[in-house]
């Protein structure tokens, strides 16, 4: 053979192996599955444990300033409904392996605002919680703030949590109100991107990774990956970016948009793989567990918000 | 068979041009990225999602 023909043979081996990787790459099919709460205007999955429960929640009421949430665990199709006592909206965040539920509740009026021509509408003030897997209802504050949520409690016993600090209402997307904060081994760790306008750590894995979003100076947000302490930035479209969750093995998922898009993705090994529930008008991916397993929301054209979650074959 | 060192030559080109081309897609840089835009971008689905994560609408804008 000729060093033509082999440099030719070489060269062909090189694209096929290039391809290959990139099909590889690109090749995850999912099978999904819909599901909704009976009457709810939006249902919500937000979390996937590794046991493959989903923690979400789901909205009443289709009046911008009087609509409520709610919350539900999901398990193998069935629903178990609960809220926090006494809370005017309960919005669940997460479900570890252990079966808790973090999240958030609101039960204090807070500012009357107008949102559009509408007025009043009054927000809430919000405090976290933690349910466990009997349905016991621990709280979770922290000082100085009106707003708290828990995102994720690792079955480690990390927390992470988001807070508004006091005074920032109503206007909390001012510079320097929302944080991020680690719990762990009896410490609290504020989490804040460096030179950022606000910080919204949304997961952690076992591994103490941790992701999330902020907004910069122009109120553009991107995603970050916090990892061994150093923050890295996601961005996808050109407009805006959030990672909402990681599992154990580092993949992320998240949403972005640009003038024309709104995507969900799955961010595997330096590749963004969008996901979109099959006819939805959007859809928005919430969780990822260790099994890659997703979940999320879909708007169909009926105008209600539905849940899913996908496998991978 | 023997690979000429042409060949290897070649290899590593194409090699290095696949590490480049998926690096460059990866979009993660070590420093904040910003870009100059509106307040509030993303429109109706952005509203939404806030809402739908914090349970209060998003006031600005």
């Amino acid at each position: 053979m000729s060093v033509k023909k082999r440099c030719l043979l070489l060269v062909l081996g090189c694209v096929a192996m290039v391809m290959t990787s990139q099909l590889v790459a690109h090749n995850i099919k999912y099978e999904y599955q819909s599901f909704e709460v009976p009457g709810a205007v939006r249902t919500s999955a937000f979390h996937i444990s590794a046991q493959g429960d989903v923690a979400g929640r789901y909205m009443t009421g289709t009046d911008p300033c009087t609509r409520s949430f709610h919350s539900f665990v999901w398990k193998d199709g069935v629903f178990e409904y609960f809220d926090f006592p006494g809370a005017y909206s309960t919005l669940a965040d997460g479900i570890n392996a252990r079966g808790e539920v973090t999240g958030r509740f609101l039960d204090s009026p807070g500012p009357e605002v107008w949102l559009g021509d509408r007025f009043p509408c009054t927000l809430q003030a919000g405090r976290g919680f933690v349910r466990t897997k009997g349905g016991e209802f621990q709280e979770i504050t922290l000082p100085d703030t009106v707003y708290v949520g828990v995102n994720q409690l690792t079955a480690s016993g990390m927390m992470l949590v988001d807070s508004i600090g006091t005074g920032c209402w109503p206007d909390y997307s001012l510079p320097g109100c929302e944080h991020g904060h680690l719990l762990k081994s009896g410490s609290s760790y504020q989490i804040d991107y460096p030179g950022s306008t606000w910080t919204d750590a949304r997961s952690i894995n076992e591994k103490g990774d941790i992701v999330g979003c902020y907004g910069d100076s122009e109120g553009r947000e991107h995603g970050f990956l916090l990892k061994n302490g150093q923050f890295s930035t996601v961005d996808y479209l050109a407009e805006g970016t959030c990672i909402n969750d990681i599992n154990p093995a580092g993949e992320m998922v998240g949403y972005s948009y640009d003038t024309e898009r709104w995507v969900s993705f799955l961010l595997r090994a330096g590749d963004f793989i969008e996901i979109q529930f099959p006819d939805a008008d959007s859809t928005t991916v919430w969780g990822i567990n260790s099994q890659g397993t997703v979940c999320g929301s879909w708007n169909g054209a009926d105008g209600i918000g539905r849940s899913f979650v996908a496998k991978r074959h | 068979m023997v690979a000429s060192s042409e060949e290897i030559g070649i290899g590593l080109l194409l090699l290095i041009g696949y590490g480049w081309r998926r690096e460059s897609k990866r979009f993660i840089s070590a420093s904040p990225i910003a870009t100059k835009g509106a307040a509030l971008t993303g429109g109706p689905r952005r509203l939404d999602a806030w809402y739908e994560r914090t349970g209060n609408p998003h006031t600005e804008g």
